[in-house]
């Protein structure tokens, strides 16, 4: 129904305005804030205690405030964001760095590493424990450091996929590191005759 | 910034306003307003009313006014009482430490 008070167009049209940015709201809040605005202005209008004006609708309109001003209001809620964000929402958070490893972890991964480098050159057969090393170290690290997990879940990766592979390889490297040479069937043993030169 | 600090705090405000009796929408406009760092623009205390409305803090009735037409009246439920309680409870504390951060106070 259209306003024909002086004044009532610009009402009208401001109501008409809030309504349609509230349309995501749920339809009995919606309903609710622009009958309360109305209902606002209209309290103001009576109290004047004389035929109010357009200048009189419009100073009421301008203490509640423009109609992005209250539907800002409303938005906070979430229960349906407006299609445009509005200015008065923070900035996204810019995303959280990975923590980089402490010093102390450094220092064990680089004292771990050289242990294993020696241990492998001593010990050969040691590097069949390299995967379930790398399997543990790598679900440890991932535990420890959820914000800087690739690495971890990588290390642990590898382990995984390297296990069955030792699994084969490893018997074969076991018989080849413990085989010693006087066990090798060499065939049989051709004994020479020295043959004196025939004068 | 001022949005952003009135966010969370003003419905208690509004809450608050209704600890004394049932007040209408303007009536609570015109008293808040009176400090502006609460509210500068009247009209966003109806969307924090219908939320106070839906979360079932307050209540309405309809009264007649001395003039005018009929006015809406908002009035503090049960609900609504516990909210501002424990929102005081923790508001004290929690303005007290901001207070003295902001005042470089390690003690």
């Amino acid at each position: 129904m259209i306003d024909s008070r002086p004044g009532g167009a610009v009402l009208d049209a401001y109501v008409a305005d809030l309504e349609r940015r509230l349309a995501s709201a749920d339809p009995g809040e919606r309903a609710d804030i622009v009958a309360s605005v109305r209902e606002h202005v209209e309290a103001d209008l009576a109290g004047l205690g004389r035929p109010a004006t357009s200048a009189d609708v419009e100073a009421s309109l301008t203490t509640l405030g423009s109609v992005d001003t209250v539907v800002a209001a409303w938005a906070p809620d979430g229960a349906a964001a407006p299609a445009v964000v509005p200015a008065w929402l923070p900035p996204p958070a810019p995303a959280v760095p990975p923590a980089p490893l402490s010093s102390r972890a450094r220092v064990l991964l680089a004292v771990a590493a050289v242990a294993g480098i020696a241990l492998a050159v001593v010990f050969p057969p040691a590097l069949l424990l390299l995967p379930l090393v790398l399997l543990m170290v790598g679900i440890v690290g991932a535990r420890r450091h959820p914000g800087h997990r690739t690495p971890w879940v990588v290390t642990a990766v590898l382990g995984g996929v390297l296990i069955p592979l030792t699994l084969v390889i490893g018997p074969l490297l076991f018989v080849i590191t413990t085989s010693s040479p006087s066990t090798v069937d060499e065939g049989p043993a051709v004994e020479v005759e020295s043959v004196a030169p025939t004068p | 910034m001022l949005t952003h600090l009135r966010r969370g705090t003003l419905e208690y405000c509004i809450l608050a306003s209704l600890r004394a009796g049932p007040s209408y929408g303007q009536e609570l406009a015109r008293s808040l307003g009176t400090d502006r760092r609460l509210v500068d623009s009247e009209g966003t205390l109806y969307p924090l009313l219908a939320r106070l409305r839906r979360r079932g803090w307050v209540d309405t009735t309809w009264a007649d006014s001395p003039h005018g037409p009929p006015r809406r009246y908002y009035t503090l439920t049960p609900d609504g009482r516990d909210a501002l309680s424990g929102f005081m409870e923790v508001w004290d504390p929690f303005a007290t430490a901001v207070s003295r951060c902001m005042e470089g106070d390690e003690s």
